[in-house]
C-alpha cells in the first residue's frame, strides 16, 4: 500500500442527507462519518439503496438541487468546510480539490464531444492552451492505458469499448490532478476481466499521485484487494467501520459477518450459497432503534434503542462498530 | 444518412425559393407596383401591348403577375426567416434558462408563454397594425411574439431531459461553471430537435404572414406579398382565377416543402425512427 498520511485531507463527520420523497423528506444519509488522507484508500460498503452514491455525490456538492438536500454535518476538505459553501466555492474545489469517476462510462461522458475534447476541457478552461491541451489528453490518455492514445482524441465515446470508456473516465477526473478521488461503483458495468485491470490501474494511479480515494462499491472482494480502510453502511447509517483487515478478519456486526459469509469461497465445495433473509428497509419508514434489527439473527429487547458506533478491539479509534453486541459476542 | 430524396428534393426546393426571393425580381425588368390599365386581366402566356411576355398574366390593375410572385418569395422569405432567428434566440434563450435553473424562474417564464398563448395572434397583428401601421418589421414582430412559445416549450424539455444525465453531472464534477455545461453539454443536445421545431416553426410562420396579409395586417400594398394579391385576386376568381391561384400554389409549394423536410429531418436525426 502507498505512503500513509497521518493528517486527514477529506474528513466527514456527522453527514446528513435527506431526499424528497412525495411529501416528506426522508433521512437517506444519517450521521456519516469517515476520513481519508492522502495516498489511503477508503472503501465505502453496502447494498443498493444503502446511501453510499448519495454520500459520494454529497462530497462534491452534486446531489439534485431540488429533490435534496445536506442537513446536517461536516464536509472538512484541508480543514476547509465544504458542506457551507457557496456554488462558486463548489466550482472551484470540484475537479481540482475532489474529482469523481462514474459507475457507468457510457453515459457519464458526452456522446456528442470528442475523447480528446473532454479530457482536455478542464485543463482548457483553466488556461491551457488548444494545442497544449491536446498533447496533455494524449499523454493522460496514454497514462490510462489506450493505446494509439494521439490517433483516437478525436473518436467519440461510442467508438470505444466498455472498459476503455471507464479508462478515459479516469483520464477526464485525473486530468485535475485531484486531492481525493471518489470512484463510485467505477467496475461495476465492466466485465470481471476488466474490473481488476481498471482496479489496478487506480491503485497505480493513486500511488504515483498520492491522492486520497473513496471506492464506492458494493463487491466485497474488489475491496479486499485495494482498500486500506472499509466503512460499511447499512440503511444510510455506517454499522462497521475501521482498517480492512480488522473489519473482514473479526467482523463485529451482524451485517457485516452477513455479507463477508455471503462471498462465495473456491476451497469448499459450493453448497447453498450463504444469504441474509429479508431485503433493505424502506428509507420512509424505518424500524425504531438498530434499522438492521428485523434482519438479524441476534436480535433482542435492546436493540429498540439506536446503538452507538463504539469502538472495540485494542485500538478502540481504529475499528468500530454500531452494535449492541459488538465486542462481546465473539462467534 | 442525408442524401436521400426525400430530404434532398424538399431542401433544393427551399433553396431554389431562397435564391428567388433574393436575385428574383432582379430578374425582371418590370416594376411590381406600376398600373398599366391597357394590360389588365391577361391571362397566363400572353403578350402584353409593348411587347412583353406575361408568364403568369397580369392582375386587375395591369402588373405583371409573375414579378408580383417573385416579390412575393422575397417578402415571404424575409419574413419567415427573420422571424424564425428573433424567435428561436428568445425561444431558446427563455427555454435553457428555465429547464436549467428552474425553481421561480421556470414558474414566471413558463407562466408567460401560457399567458402568450392565450392571448390570439391575430388580436395582437390588429393592435400592432393599428398602433405602428403596415409593415414589414411590424409582422416580423407580431409573428415573433406569437412563435417564440414553441421554440422555449420544446427547449425547456430537451434542458429537463440531458440534465439528470450522468455526462452533465461528470461536467459539474469537473468544476464546470453553469454557463460552461449549457454550452458544452445542453445545447449541443438541443440542435437536433431544435432543427425539427424550426422547419415545422418556419412553415407555419410563412403561412401565417401571407394570412396576416390577406386580411390586410400584413405587408403595405407597395411591397405586395402573396397573401395580399391573393386577397387582390379574390373578386375576379371567376374571371381571371390565375390571380389568386398562382401564388397560392407557390405558398403552397413552399409550406408543404418546408414540412417534409422538417419531417425527414425528424427521422433522420432520430435514431430511434431511423428507418434502415
Amino acid at each position: 500500500m502507498a505512503e500513509i498520511n497521518a493528517h486527514p485531507i477529506l474528513e466527514v463527520r456527522d453527514l446528513t442527507v435527506e431526499f424528497r420523497a412525495s411529501r416528506a423528506w426522508v433521512r437517506v444519509v444519517d450521521g456519516v462519518s469517515f476520513s481519508v488522507c492522502a495516498g489511503e484508500t477508503l472503501a465505502v460498503l453496502g447494498e443498493s439503496g444503502s446511501g453510499k452514491t448519495a454520500t459520494g455525490l454529497a462530497l462534491l456538492g452534486l446531489l439534485p438541487r431540488r429533490s435534496a438536500r445536506v442537513t446536517g454535518g461536516e464536509i472538512l476538505f484541508n480543514g476547509q468546510n465544504l458542506a457551507a459553501q457557496s456554488a462558486k466555492g463548489w466550482q472551484r474545489v470540484r475537479g481540482t480539490g475532489i474529482g469523481m469517476v462514474f459507475q457507468d462510462p457510457l453515459s457519464a461522458l458526452n456522446p456528442l464531444q470528442s475523447v480528446g475534447n473532454q479530457v482536455s476541457e478542464g485543463l482548457r478552461r483553466r488556461g491551457l492552451s488548444r494545442q497544449a491541451g491536446r498533447a496533455a489528453a494524449a499523454e493522460l490518455l496514454q497514462k490510462v492505458g489506450i493505446p494509439d492514445a494521439t490517433g483516437r482524441l478525436d473518436d467519440y465515446p461510442h467508438q470505444f469499448s466498455g472498459g476503455m470508456r471507464q479508462r478515459v473516465m479516469i483520464a477526464i477526473a485525473l486530468a485535475l490532478r485531484p486531492r481525493v478521488l471518489v470512484a463510485d461503483e467505477p467496475t461495476t458495468a465492466l466485465d470481471v476481466t476488466v474490473q481488476a485491470q481498471i482496479m489496478r490501474l487506480l491503485l497505480d494511479l493513486q500511488r504515483e499521485t498520492g491522492m486520497g480515494l473513496i471506492l464506492i462499491s458494493h463487491d466485497l472482494g474488489v475491496v479486499a484487494e485495494t482498500a486500506d480502510k472499509v466503512a460499511i453502511m447499512y440503511a444510510g447509517r455506517v454499522v462497521e467501520s475501521g482498517p480492512l483487515r480488522d473489519v473482514y478478519e473479526n467482523p463485529a456486526h451482524p451485517y457485516t459477518r452477513g455479507l463477508l459469509a455471503a462471498i462465495p469461497r473456491l476451497e469448499t465445495r459450493p453448497v447453498r450459497m450463504a444469504t441474509i433473509p429479508g431485503a433493505p428497509p424502506d428509507f420512509a419508514n424505518l424500524p425504531a432503534g438498530c434499522s438492521y434489527r428485523p434482519r438479524c439473527y441476534q436480535v433482542a429487547e435492546r436493540c429498540v434503542q439506536q446503538p452507538a458506533l463504539i469502538g472495540i478491539g485494542s485500538d478502540t479509534l481504529a475499528h468500530r462498530a454500531a452494535c449492541h453486541f459488538a465486542g462481546q459476542s465473539g462467534e | 444518412m442525408f442524401l436521400q430524396p426525400r430530404i434532398v428534393i424538399p431542401l433544393l426546393i427551399l433553396v431554389a425559393y431562397v435564391l428567388i426571393g433574393i436575385f428574383g425580381p432582379m430578374l425582371r425588368p418590370f416594376d411590381a407596383i406600376s398600373v398599366d390599365i391597357e394590360n389588365r386581366l391577361l391571362p397566363p402566356l400572353s403578350v402584353t401591348t409593348i411587347g412583353a411576355f406575361a408568364l403568369f398574366g397580369t392582375d386587375q390593375i395591369g402588373r405583371d403577375l409573375f414579378t408580383e410572385v417573385l416579390q412575393g418569395a422575397r417578402i415571404s422569405i424575409e419574413v419567415g426567416f427573420a422571424t424564425l432567428a428573433i424567435a428561436g434566440v428568445i425561444g431558446v434563450s427563455v427555454g435553457v434558462a428555465a429547464g436549467y435553473f428552474g425553481g421561480w424562474l421556470d414558474a414566471v417564464l413558463m407562466r408567460i408563454a401560457d399567458i402568450q398563448l392565450a392571448f390570439p395572434a391575430i388580436l395582437l397583428a390588429i393592435y400592432i397594425a393599428s398602433i405602428f401601421g403596415n409593415g414589414v418589421a411590424n409582422v416580423i414582430l407580431v409573428l415573433t411574439i406569437a412563435n417564440w412559445v414553441g421554440f422555449a416549450r420544446v427547449m425547456r424539455g430537451q434542458t429537463l431531459a440531458t440534465l439528470p444525465r450522468e455526462f452533465v453531472q461528470a461536467t459539474k464534477a469537473l468544476g464546470a461553471s453553469d454557463w460552461h455545461v449549457i454550452r458544452h453539454c445542453i445545447l449541443p443536445a438541443c440542435v437536433a430537435p431544435l432543427i425539427v421545431i424550426a422547419t415545422v416553426e418556419l412553415g407555419a410562420m410563412i403561412v401565417a404572414e401571407a394570412s396576416l396579409s390577406f386580411l390586410g395586417l400584413g405587408t403595405p400594398a407597395a411591397s405586395p406579398s402573396w397573401g395580399l394579391t391573393i386577397a387582390n385576386g379574390r373578386d375576379y376568381l371567376s374571371t381571371a382565377w390565375w390571380i389568386s391561384t398562382l401564388p397560392g400554389v407557390a405558398l403552397g409549394i413552399l409550406v408543404i416543402a418546408v414540412g417534409v423536410l422538417g419531417d425527414e429531418l425528424r427521422d433522420a436525426l432520430d435514431p430511434n425512427l431511423r428507418r434502415e
